[in-house]
């Protein structure tokens, strides 16, 4: 009896092998260049004119943000642009989901 | 670094001045096949994202090294210093272990 659903487990497992279906192993190809320090990620790609960005949030947990005033980080030398959400009104991109339900930067 | 596994991020520059380095991309063999380690880890799935695994396998080198036989205690106690935030460690503790049975199996053969 042990011995006949042994054979029935076995069979099945052959077919799946067989076929390549679900539950069946695979080695994965892109392993060898990850075992291999060739992984290629985020931090990795440099483009040309690529600028760096960086978040600044509130330093108060649930506070209201009442205004941004971006003139001092726009001065500072190699600052590009400054974004906030009303650079992103004009996208309809600008409401953020949070948890608050509330525009970040207080007005929506 | 001179044979032992250290972290690039917790060794000056300065310190690596003039010492031998092997790094992840040294251990396959002149013919660019894998290291019996790469491997393992690769049959194991010891990785998923692979941003670990360089350091993962670098240290199993060594420890391996220092203990060609090593427990599943031995290997978790090990590899402690280094963080995976995919899988978790199971598999690399099995990557490891099997690395070390083939490793051995040569070793006895050729003996």
């Amino acid at each position: 009896m042990t011995a006949e659903v042994e054979t029935e487990v076995e069979s099945s497992a052959a077919r799946t092998q067989k076929l390549e279906g679900l539950g069946t192993k695979r080695k994965r190809v892109e392993d060898v260049r990850f075992t291999q320090g060739k992984g290629n990620y985020v931090d990795d790609i440099k483009l040309p004119g690529m600028l760096f960005g960086d978040f600044v949030r509130s330093p108060f947990g649930h506070a209201r943000i009442k205004s941004i005033n971006k003139d001092a980080a726009l001065a500072l030398p190699g600052v590009k642009a400054v974004f906030t959400a009303d650079d992103l009104k004009p996208l309809n991109l600008h409401w953020m989901p949070t948890t608050r339900r509330r525009c970040p930067s207080g007005t929506g | 670094m001179n044979g032992r596994s250290v972290k690039s991020c917790t060794v000056f520059a300065a310190q690596a001045n003039g010492v031998e380095i092997i790094t992840v991309e040294g251990l396959a063999g002149p013919d660019g096949g894998l290291h019996v380690l790469q491997e393992m880890f690769r049959e194991h799935h010891g990785l998923q994202c692979g941003y670990c695994t360089p350091g993962m396998i670098m240290r199993a080198y060594r420890l391996l090294q220092e203990n060609p036989n090593p427990s599943e205690t031995e290997i978790r106690f090990g590899v402690s210093g280094n963080l995976c935030r995919c899988t978790g460690y199971q598999n690399i503790v099995k990557a490891i272990r099997a690395a070390a049975d083939t490793i051995n199996s040569a070793r006895e053969a050729a003996e």
